[in-house]
């Protein structure tokens, strides 16, 4: 257990720091901000209790709402996935259920390129959404997916490019 | 109450995941003076439509106060420029004029009189005529301290000197008592000739109005071969049911000549 949690810990830290160190100051063609901090709730194992998950994301969102002086937007669109984790996995794969035991990670090398594409596509873009239609804070639906689509494009490919990286690590 | 809590442990996630979300929605309306402004604009859409009213029923207000200042400001360039033509042209007489507005109107009576708010401590005196923007409205009948009565064009017993624009033919005009848009044109000599639309306009041989201010348009010309003048009816330009403001002429020689003239006749 705690070989795991130093793991998430140290996890944590990378992720973070690419994440406000590296991505927040790149703005792809001028106004694309992606934002693959959520990789890590996405590489939570599954069988973390859903309480653990939702106090974890909320942490990890104030984190990066620090940096980024945006507070509380980064951490109500990462607990809104972190809730909705579970229903997603189950739609997806109603097997999960059953693999409750150990620390599987819904990834790449353990369910395959498409389903960990469809489950990151999915996650990433509701948190883009959410986070922002809470910074925009108007109703201008044409305005924030002009945001939200090219940002969550961009987020998903170094989601699974990091995933990919992680993995062969592991290996 | 059991149940409540039974429930409450059960979807304990579910409280604790809005529980969270309450508290980061909290943080991100408590730390962004842009989102609390935005937050208490959207849910005040009530108030904003109550401002927004109030603001323009103010408009109306002020539409007022800058109507009276625009029509100060006429009858000062009106002025100025009564001024500049008598600098060249010495039969004008040098006029100022007194803006003021009508605060009481009739246009149905067979003697109509209108009440101006100007009286004798803005320097209007008896005799003084009175034009508006489309038009001459009258001539000062009676002063008070602060009001003034004018006897309408609209008048029986008025009497205006006028003349044809085109060729400077004289005539008088009066009212017949029937149409407050349309009036009738006595003494043009039947050798004049006439077609509708011409405009009349004021004489300036009576030096109550400034010469060329324009009257009305000639609408309907009657010829009787055995009478000595034509019968015209005009059409008023101004619409004297619609007067707001007008301008009250102060000739500043109208005296002068006046005493000039009693002197020929004595």
């Amino acid at each position: 257990m705690n070989r795991y949690v130093s793991k998430y810990i140290a996890r944590f830290i990378l992720i973070v720091s690419i994440q406000i160190l590296v991505l927040n100051n790149i703005f792809f063609f001028g106004y694309i901000n992606p934002y693959a901090y959520i990789l890590f709730i996405i590489m939570l194992p599954i069988s973390i209790s859903k309480n653990q998950l939702l106090l974890i994301s909320f942490f990890l969102g104030l984190v990066i709402d620090m940096f980024q002086n945006s507070m509380g937007s980064h951490a109500f669109a990462s607990v809104l996935i972190a809730y909705l984790r579970n229903y997603i996995l189950g739609a997806l794969t109603p097997q999960i259920r059953n693999k409750n035991q150990g620390s599987i990670e819904y990834s790449i090398n353990e369910f395959g390129l498409q389903s960990a594409l469809i489950y990151a596509t999915i996650m990433t873009f509701i948190h883009h959404l959410v986070l922002f239609s809470l910074e925009i804070f108007e109703f201008e639906p044409v305005y924030i997916l002009l945001k939200t689509i090219p940002s969550s494009i961009c987020s998903i490919i170094l989601i699974l490019t990091f995933q990919y990286l992680f993995i062969k690590n592991k290996k | 109450m059991r149940n409540l809590f039974q429930f409450l442990s059960k979807n304990q996630h579910s409280v604790l995941f809005i529980f969270l979300e309450l508290i980061a929605l909290a943080l991100v309306i408590q730390n962004n003076s842009f989102h609390r402004s935005a937050f208490i604009n959207s849910t005040n859409g009530v108030t904003s439509t109550v401002y927004k009213n109030v603001s323009d029923i103010n408009n109306y207000f002020s539409l007022k106060e800058t109507n009276k200042m625009l029509l100060q400001e006429n009858a000062k360039l009106r002025s100025t420029i009564t001024y500049l033509k008598t600098a060249t042209n010495s039969s004008v007489f040098p006029q100022h004029f007194i803006s003021s507005e009508v605060i009481n109107n009739s246009v149905s009576n067979i003697n109509n009189y209108i009440t101006l708010d100007k009286g004798s401590i803005d320097g209007v005196v008896k005799g003084m005529g009175v034009i508006s923007e489309n038009g001459v409205v009258g001539i000062v009948r009676e002063t008070s301290k602060n009001f003034s009565s004018v006897m309408s064009v609209l008048n029986s017993k008025s009497r205006i000197s006028i003349e044809l624009k085109k060729n400077n033919h004289l005539g008088s005009l009066v009212w017949d008592g029937v149409n407050y848009r349309k009036g009738k044109v006595n003494e043009i000599p039947i050798h004049v000739q006439l077609s509708e639309g011409d405009t009349i306009v004021t004489s300036g041989y009576s030096s109550k109005f400034p010469k060329q201010i324009p009257i009305g348009t000639i609408s309907k010309i009657k010829t009787n071969e055995n009478e000595n003048f034509h019968e015209v009816e005009i059409i008023f330009i101004e619409d004297f049911k619609e007067l707001k403001y007008v301008n009250i002429c102060n000739s500043l020689l109208e005296q002068e000549k006046t005493t000039l003239e009693q002197k020929n006749n004595e």
